[in-house]
């Protein structure tokens, strides 16, 4: 017989049994204070508890005006104002400069002119001379900025997602290692930052968008490490960080030894990042283990709406 | 309402049974319920149940002891779905006291001996009635209404370990008893 099988059968003894045990009042026997005095006593308490409630009310508003409240502080709270804003003057200023450097700046935030009609007509055409700039990384800025200033949206870089909306990164590929940390969409012809990522999520490298373009991949980077997010842009869903969670999760699985690193870089790289379907994005991961130590290469996969995520290892006989 | 009224009400097939029982006994049914259940939602489920199943019931038959026979079925529906629910979901608790129970079966080298239904419940009622009044309780608040050993530590006025102590004890003799009478867990 089972426990339950037995629980079941106590379930059913007798009726006046489980009617006796049911009205046995609760500490039965034990002394307690009189009706009349605890009556009292309760009086007494309310008496005392609004009184004092009453009091403190008054105190606190009293003080309510000289008391520091802070609920929460944002980064322009911290700066104080009056608060910095974009300047756009300041970078149509450094259009002329000589430095090379300020005008690519200066060329790649004129971007952010887009919501002001008469400033983006302005910047288009401070712009369009630099398309034919002696400097590469200029001119191609310039190209990119005018297209989309001018709204014509042709370039490579500007990723169009199937809620019609559209994401691309600034200061493309700026470096070895990829473009600005930013994320920016164009939505019902507003442009806004659509997600921004802090180190050791350096440059965004990559975005690959899946092939219905409801999800984007973004592979963003450091000098040491890659990290995979995939964003549903439409719903604001985001996954978790792929290459550490594979990373970790192949180390669970292998008993192996994974620690992490308090500056989050995990030295690990993905390759060959490619969508199977519309919802599964699959790459091959090199992690890295006991500092560097120990590198295993591994095939991840993980499918978005079902949050599942696969790691297996590849050719790990080459592996020591 | 009176109980009797109730119980004519489901006879008469009115709704207002359910809305009176609802009144009256909802709470009661919820306590039972959440004794053997973890989460809110299967309180609820069960507690609605509970009344489905009365429906069901009356008539044809007809309570002799309406609370008992409403915590009787909140308690096999509570139990089924204890059941049905996965490991993680399950109430700790109850899973302690069901552990507790293991106590009074077999071992798995005795031979069971097979039993009609309610027969076992007969004989737990004799010993019962035959165990010391506050014991009885105690065994009866904790394997029927699920009472935790805090609960009964309060309402009996002792230590829990003492608690633990008497049940330890009732459910000892529960044991000797039946396999006395004939072996049959």
């Amino acid at each position: 017989m089972k426990r339950e099988e037995l629980f079941r059968e106590i379930g059913s003894i007798d009726d006046h049994l489980i009617e006796a045990a049911g009205n046995y009042e609760k500490a039965k026997g034990k002394r307690g204070i009189s009706k009349k005095w605890m009556t009292a006593l309760v009086a007494c308490l309310v008496l005392y508890s609004s009184t004092s409630t009453v009091l403190l009310a008054t105190e606190y508003y009293k003080h309510q005006s000289k008391e520091l409240y802070i609920r929460y502080l944002t980064a322009e709270d911290m700066k104080l104002e009056p608060a910095e804003e974009y300047d756009a003057e300041k970078f149509l200023r450094a259009l002329k400069s000589d430095n090379d450097e300020h005008v690519y700046i200066a060329t790649n935030r004129l971007v952010e002119c887009f919501n002001d009609p008469k400033l983006r007509i302005k910047a288009l055409n401070e712009l369009k001379p630099f398309v034919a700039n002696d400097n590469q990384k200029i001119a191609d800025a310039a190209a990119f900025a005018v297209d989309v200033l001018s709204k014509s949206y042709q370039s490579p870089y500007i990723y169009k997602l199937s809620d019609g909306s559209m994401i691309f990164t600034l200061f493309n590929h700026y470096s070895d290692y990829g473009s600005q940390n930013v994320l920016w969409r164009i939505k019902d012809n507003v442009l806004k930052v659509y997600l921004s990522f802090s180190e050791p999520s350096m440059y965004i490298k990559e975005l690959i968008p899946s092939p219905d373009r409801k999800l984007v991949a973004v592979v963003t980077c450091s000098n040491k490490s890659e990290f995979i997010e995939i964003i549903n842009v439409e719903k604001g869903r985001v996954s978790p960080e792929l290459v550490e969670s594979a990373r970790v999760k192949f180390g669970a699985q292998n008993r192996l030894d994974t620690w992490i690193r308090s500056d989050h870089e995990n030295y690990s790289f993905a390759n060959n990042i490619e969508w199977k379907d519309n919802d599964t994005l699959e790459f091959e991961g090199s992690l890295a283990y006991q500092d560097t130590e120990m590198i295993k290469n591994v095939t991840v996969a993980y499918a978005f709406s079902k949050k599942d995520l696969k790691v297996t290892g590849l050719n790990q006989a080459k592996n020591p | 309402m009176e109980d009797h009224e109730i119980v004519h009400l489901f006879l008469q097939r009115s709704q207002r049974a359910i809305i009176e029982t609802k009144n009256k006994y909802g709470a009661y049914c919820r306590v039972i319920a959440r004794n053997i259940l973890s989460n809110d939602s299967d309180v609820e489920e069960c507690e609605n149940d509970t009344y489905l199943a009365a429906w069901e019931a009356i008539p044809p038959h007809l309570p002799r002891k309406f609370p008992v026979f409403l915590g009787r079925l909140t308690r096999n529906i509570a139990l089924d779905k204890h059941g049905y629910n996965t490991a993680k979901k399950r109430n700790r608790e109850f899973e302690v006291m069901l552990t507790e129970l293991e106590g009074c079966l077999a071992s798995p080298r005795t031979v069971e001996k097979e039993y009609e239904a309610g027969e076992l419940a007969n004989l737990i009622s004799q010993f019962l009635y035959d165990t010391e009044v506050r014991a009885r309780n105690i065994f009866i608040r904790r394997y029927w209404y699920s009472d935790s050993i805090g609960d009964l530590a309060m309402r009996f006025n002792m230590s829990s370990s003492k608690v633990k102590s008497i049940l330890f004890r009732t459910r000892k003799k529960l044991r000797a008893y039946l396999d006395k009478e004939g072996g049959y867990l």
